[in-house]
Parts: C-alpha cells; structure tokens; sequence
C-alpha cells in the first residue's frame, strides 16, 4: 500500500467520526450509476493485470 | 490498509506471491493468489445475487468495472482507490465461502461504485476534517448497502450466518437500527460506536 494510503488511513483515524461529522449520503447517485451501466448492453473495458 | 500476508504456503516448491500466478482469468480483473479465491468469491456472488439490490451491485464485477484481487492473507478487506482495486485477504486455510466474506466484498463493491460514480476523497492534507468526514460517510454509505442486501437475504438459507458475521464484525447494532428505519444520523452514531472495531 502507498504511504499516501498510509497517511489518509492514519489522517482518518486520528479524526473520529464523532468530531468530524458526516458527508452527505451518496448512494442515490450511486444506485443511478449502477441502473446505467446494467443498462449498457457492451461488456465494459478489458482490465489489464 | 493492513499488508499482513499469509505466507504459510509461500516457501514450497512453487513460490507463487501472495497474487498468485497473475495469470488466472486477468481478462476479467480477477487475481486469484489464494488457492480457494475463485470458489470463495464465486460463493459469495451468488449469495449476494439472491438480494436485487445486490444483484445490481454486482453489475461492478459482472462487466469489469472493478479489478477483484484475493490474496491470502490476515490482513483487511476492502477497496482501495489509490490501486482503484478491491483487495480481499483470506486465510489459506480457509476453503470455503464466510459471511464475513460477503459481508467485505459488498461494501467493497459499494465503494468501488461510490468512486466509479464520481465521489473521490479530498485531499487529506489540505482539509483533514473534509476528508475524514468524507471517508466516514463513504463507509456508512457502503454499510448501510450491505444492510439493505442482508435485509433482503432474510429468507436465504445463508441469513443466520450473516448475522453471526455482523455481530463478529460488530456492525450488529448498526444493523439492528436500520432494521428500526433509524434515519442517517441515527445510523451515524451506532458506525460511530462501532467504528474502532471496523
């Protein structure tokens, strides 16, 4: 893992979610994005390894 | 994301990496360096296909829209945006499907499509509060996902095993309150209180 990763992951757990609060919910635009691409009738991009 | 690999199995004849061969269905995003990684994920899938709402998520691994590598390993689960990658870390003696399995492949597979969808962390070291908040409502997004889906699995055969995985896991108090319709800030706090075990 990347020390970036390892920064955030550290920035995030001095920074508890009691002080920090909450974003605002997300996951209706998620659901959106998810009924799009179920409506795509191509397989997607190839992944390389 | 914790890095402890399983390396049990590492020092035979073959040597293969915690990755594996690589070379095992590639195409498809698909890294399998646990012995047991396809059938454990194949298991997972289809206990998560029998929710709609986890049927639709799946659409993220069914068209390649996120790289699964399973690794043996003790380490933690989940996405990880820097590789845009989920990584989940099995035990090598472990031969079969677990609830905690499908438990972390959901909110893994939420996370993923939270990224996909165009919701990145800010930058951690210009506004730390902005990211933790950021990272904290992504992981109650994504949890409140795997409570819908195990919501609906109430009928499964594989129910009771869920609930075990939440309580070891400790999202069972967060899942007993989305049970209770509590609203996002009710929810908030059980994550919260639950937090340091997650």
């Amino acid at each position: 893992m990347s020390l970036k990763a390892d920064l955030a992951r550290a920035a995030t757990q001095l920074v508890s979610p009691e002080v920090s609060g909450i974003a605002p919910s997300v996951s209706h635009a998620v659901d959106n994005m998810l009924t799009q691409e179920l409506s795509l009738t191509n397989t997607g991009p190839t992944l390389q390894a | 994301m914790n890095d402890t690999t399983d390396t049990a199995e590492s020092g035979g004849a073959s040597a293969k990496s915690a990755f594996g061969d690589r070379g095992t269905n590639v195409n498809s995003g698909m890294v399998y360096g646990h012995p047991h990684g396809e059938a454990i994920i194949e298991g997972a899938k289809a206990i998560i296909r029998e929710s709609a709402t986890g049927n639709k998520l799946l659409v993220m691994l069914d068209k390649n829209l996120v790289p699964l590598h399973i690794m043996k390993g003790n380490g933690s689960n989940g996405f990880s945006p820097d590789m845009g990658t989920i990584i989940l870390q099995i035990p090598s003696s472990v031969k079969e499907t677990k609830g905690d399995h499908v438990i972390h492949l959901i909110k893994a597979l939420h996370e993923a499509a939270q990224e996909r969808a165009g919701f990145s962390a800010p930058n951690p070291h210009e506004d730390i509060m902005a990211y933790a908040s950021f990272i904290h409502g992504r992981n109650l997004d994504s949890i409140v996902e795997v409570c819908k889906i195990v919501k609906e699995l109430t009928n499964s055969s594989f129910y009771s095993v869920l609930l075990d995985s939440l309580k070891k896991i400790g999202l069972y108090n967060v899942y007993n309150a989305y049970l209770d319709g509590k609203n996002r800030d009710e929810l908030y706090t059980e994550y919260a209180e639950a937090y340091e075990t997650l």
